[in-house]
């Protein structure tokens, strides 16, 4: 009897790509439900239409290459295509999606030759894009569902809902005004304050929700504590910095954490691994440097929020970052570093 | 006697399904005596003693290495040598080998070799010499002669002595069983290399899913002298606890600094089966010809730990513990480090430790390999704190001299990230196959760098040569116009002589020399034309080698050096010649 000749090791353990894959998309379950009851089914339209894009352009892409149209079943474009949903306004038209989903699959992902060969985060470079591109469509969010009006149900009617500020965008924008100014003019009864309180009500428990799907993922194993630990840690060190120094001018570090994308972004976008660091310093690093450009571009920046951008300028550092920070390996008195000798002893 | 839980880790590292259970409630049985045992010389070094037809006794040296580079190897049955031919070999590669086979006589007649149950009262010489004639190699695998490598810690400051019992590897129980079975003659066989090495610490460290074991050895060591100096550390659970490497780390705190052996570090490591078979050839005399292999797998009907006689067909295994399904794998040790044989028409050699034939149920075969997404679980799994990642990355790109920069040959092949890798990536594979690339890329710098130093020395003497060459034909001139000045002065003088005495003086000294001259001048001639002859023929010689193929590098070479002996007979004979010459040039 002839039998199979195959190469240690014989067992395997039972983690699977598409079963990291379905996980992380188990644990976006709250935060996008969460999003849904404050937004409206928009954001489950944006999801829904961002999805069936990156499908789509997937297995168009796969057909042209003449590859095999297994690496659909990675849930790997599903999950793009939802991290970028979710990322959108929810009264953003039908056609951003879409324009979104097909820039990430053909530009940022396939152009590099697909799964595991994308130095940017797809996700993050398709918001770019669209935020580049559309900047009206892409800042403006729907008014939040109170308890009197159930707007939810009327915001599917798109950009004839109510519209306002996130609380990100109305602090870039109070321009001059003091701090204190502003949490008053927040409380007033005008139509025109330049925050609703539920918005930022609403921004704390998405944030909150999405902590949750994040702890479920670093409980299972399926991302490391590093990555989003250091970066909130580093968001809420510079923001407190900053504050220290004029708590009138800069936003307390509370509203950078409950507000606008950063929690979702720590446990779900920083935590790509295709474009990241790949060493567990590489990755603080990675963290860290996403955490301070966070805050920079917030304050200093032109745009309200600044995750794309951070996490695609730090995927220009990854590989540089997986040179100068390999672990010292067994047996060795140091840490090798740098570009090597390139194998010359 | 103490035992500590250690409380020390490595990085990384995995927990695989133990698969234990399966053979170690099956007690340890005893293989039935094979009609035919079939020992491959493992070693090109190793020498047959015997010839077909010569009848053996069990436990008889039929094969040794007179250099001592080989273990040596004893008939495991007694019988009749039947063939001494290739057959296949039990390795990786599953090529043939000169084996001996023997065909028994079913008696099973031992040869008696001298036995020391009062080693203590041995010279240190004398029980080496036991070692070495007993065939011992590390039975943990790795398989390397025991004599060489206690002979060579000898020779060195050993501090620690390491007993592994680990045996991390998935499945396997020959090392727990061994321990629950022969506690005491293992302690012996601990303190008889206590009493060769002399070190200051004996650390014995086994995973603690071996209760019984751990407990038999408590026993047996309350009454035994060891009690004091065998310490026994137990560990937690975690492949690969038992690589070498990281077991030196968990007991001693120590890492074997990289491209260095143990010993350099004062460390020296023995798998227990060695140290049992040390205390079977010295205390019962008796040489390696069985050990204790795990048959194990759920497509056996009976599995366990088996003594099986080295050279026992794994056919013949196999039958006598019978196969429930059909197996597509029969894996040769364990499911994470072991290999494969395409046919059950191997023998059990010393290295086997386990035969392993599990159902596709119970180890799926590798799925599609798919594409890295450096998710980092393997850097988290790697023991050596490598980025298998990155290694990859390069080896699959075939940037082999960046896979070394990452330090791949720091890679102990123990396959954790193979087994966490969510891709199905065989990362393994792709190591073995960059290290066997830049194995070869050495192979070949280190032949290019000869063949250039080799060049460079021909040039430079070829130009020394010539040099010389320029000196003597200047010389040479040098004397030519010398004699021709004096020739004239001669002559002159001549002229002012008186004409009759000139007349005869030069001619009685002109038929002398005369005759002398030619016959000078003939036998230079003659040696001239052979010396042109010789280079003309060592040319050619030449000539043939560099259009044959099959001439070595080293043949041309010796051709070169051969034309340029010529070349400098034949500049001899021009330089006497050319000297020659001129005295002729007078005569006429």
């Amino acid at each position: 009897m002839t039998r199979i000749l195959l190469s240690s090791p014989h067992a395997h353990g039972k983690s699977s790509t598409s079963k990291v894959m379905q996980q992380v998309i188990l644990a976006c379950l709250p935060g996008i439900a969460a999003l849904t009851y404050f937004f409206g089914l928009g954001v489950l339209l944006n999801i829904l239409l961002a999805c069936s894009s990156t499908l789509i352009a997937e297995a168009a892409v796969l057909k042209l290459r003449k590859r095999n149209l297994a690496p659909l079943q990675d849930y790997s474009a599903i999950l793009t295509g939802i991290l970028l949903g979710i990322c959108l306004p929810a009264s953003a038209p039908w056609w951003i999606p879409i324009s979104g989903a097909l820039f990430a699959m053909l530009a940022a992902k396939h152009l590099f030759g697909g799964l595991g060969q994308n130095p940017f985060n797809p996700a993050m470079a398709a918001y770019a894009f669209l935020l580049i591109s559309f900047p009206v469509p892409m800042t403006l969010w729907p008014m939040v569902a109170t308890a009197d009006q159930l707007s939810w149900f009327n915001s599917l009617q798109g950009l004839d809902a109510q519209t306002g500020a996130t609380a990100l965008d109305a602090w870039r924008n109070k321009g001059p005004q003091m701090a204190s100014e502003f949490w008053r003019a927040t409380q007033s009864l005008s139509p025109l304050k330049p925050l609703h309180p539920a918005m930022l009500q609403a921004s704390t428990y998405i944030a909150l929700a999405w902590l949750i799907g994040g702890i479920y993922l670093m409980v299972k194993r399926i991302i490391n504590w590093q990555l989003p630990l250091t970066f909130l840690a580093t968001l809420l060190v510079y923001s407190a910095f900053l504050w220290g120094i004029d708590s009138s001018h800069y936003a307390p570090p509370w509203l950078h954490f409950a507000a606008g994308s950063a929690v979702f972004s720590a446990f779900f976008i920083l935590t790509d691994p295709v474009s990241g660091a790949t060493s567990v310093k590489g990755r603080i690093i990675f963290a860290i440097g996403a955490g301070l450009l966070v805050i920079s571009i917030r304050t200093w920046g032109s745009y309200p929020d600044g995750v794309a951008f951070s996490v695609l300028l730090m995927n220009f550092a990854a590989p540089a970052l997986d040179y100068f920070t390999r672990p010292r390996v067994y047996g060795h008195a140091k840490a090798q570093s740098g570009m090597g000798s390139g194998g010359k002893k | 006697m103490t035992t500590t839980w250690i409380k020390r880790s490595f990085h990384g590292g995995i927990h695989p399904p133990e698969n234990k259970h399966l053979s170690s409630l099956a007690g340890v049985k005893t293989a039935a005596l094979p009609k035919e045992v079939i020992l491959p010389l493992a070693n090109s070094t190793l020498q047959p003693l015997v010839e077909v037809g010569d009848k053996v006794k069990t436990g008889q040296l039929i094969a040794n290495c007179s250099k001592g580079f080989a273990a040596n190897l004893h008939a495991s049955i007694s019988g009749e040598i039947t063939a001494i031919e290739a057959r296949p070999f039990t390795h990786p590669s599953g090529l043939s080998v000169p084996a001996i086979v023997i065909t028994s006589d079913e008696q099973d007649t031992h040869f008696e070799h001298s036995a020391y149950p009062l080693w203590r009262e041995t010279t240190d010489e004398q029980l080496l010499e036991v070692i070495q004639q007993a065939g011992l190699v590390g039975l943990g695998g790795a398989g390397f002669p025991s004599a060489i490598k206690i002979q060579g810690a000898k020779q060195q400051d050993i501090k620690t002595l390491i007993i592994n019992a680990a045996e991390c590897e998935p499945y396997i129980t020959a090392d727990d069983l061994l321990i629950q079975t022969q506690a005491k003659e293992l302690l012996e066989g601990i303190a008889i290399l206590q009493r060769l090495l002399k070190p200051e610490a004996i650390l014995l460290g086994i995973e603690d899913n071996k209760p019984e074991a751990i407990i038999a050895l408590e026993t047996a060591l309350k009454e035994h002298p060891l009690a004091a100096d065998l310490e026994i550390c137990v560990l937690p659970t975690r492949y690969p606890s038992g690589g070498e490497k990281q077991l030196i780390q968990l007991l001693t705190g120590q890492e074997v600094p990289s491209g260095k052996l143990p010993v350099d570090i004062g460390v020296l490591c023995h798998n227990v089966g060695t140290l049992y078979a040390l205390h079977s050839a010295i205390v019962l005399g008796q040489p390696l010809i069985q050990r204790l292999v795990t048959v194990t797998g759920q497509a056996i009907t009976q599995p366990g730990n088996y003594w099986v006689r080295l050279g026992t067909p794994i056919n013949q295994l196999l039958k006598e513990v019978g196969t429930k399904t059909t197996a597509s794998r029969l894996i040769i040790g364990g499911p994470m480090m072991g290999f494969t044989l395409n046919s059950n028409n191997y023998p059990i050699i010393k290295s086997v430790n386990c035969l392993l034939l599990p159902t596709e149920k119970e180890l799926p075969l590798p799925g599609v390999e798919q594409p890295c997404i450096r998710c980092g679980q393997c850097e988290l799994a790697c023991p050596a704190q490598l980025l298998p990642q990155q290694l990859y990355f390069y080896s699959a790109n075939q940037a082999y001299e960046q896979a070394a920069d990452q330090q791949l040959f720091d890679c102990i092949e123990c396959g954790a990230c193979a087994w966490v890798c969510p891709s199905e990536i065989p990362l393994v594979q792709y190591y073995r196959h960059a290290k066997a690339e830049l194995r070869q890329m050495q192979t070949e710098a280190i032949k290019a760098e000869q063949a250039k130093q080799r060049f460079e020395a021909r040039n430079a003497r070829l130009k020394q040569e010539a040099l010389e060459k320029e000196a003597k034909r200047k010389a040479r001139a040098e004397a030519t116009a010398r004699m021709a000045a004096a020739k004239k002065a001669a002559a002159e003088k001549e002229a002012n002589q008186p004409a009759a005495s000139k007349a005869k003086s030069t001619n009685q000294a002109a038929t002398s020399e005369a005759a002398l001259d030619n016959k000078k001048l003939k036998q230079l001639k003659t040696a001239k034309a052979a010396a042109t002859v010789a280079v003309r023929k060592a040319e050619k010689t030449l000539g043939n080698l560099e259009v044959n193929p099959d001439a070595t590098p080293e043949q041309i070479y010796d051709q070169l050096v051969m034309i340029d002996k010529a070349k400098e007979q034949l500049a001899k004979a021009e330089a006497k010649l050319a000297e020659a010459a001129p005295l002729q040039e007078t005569t006429e």
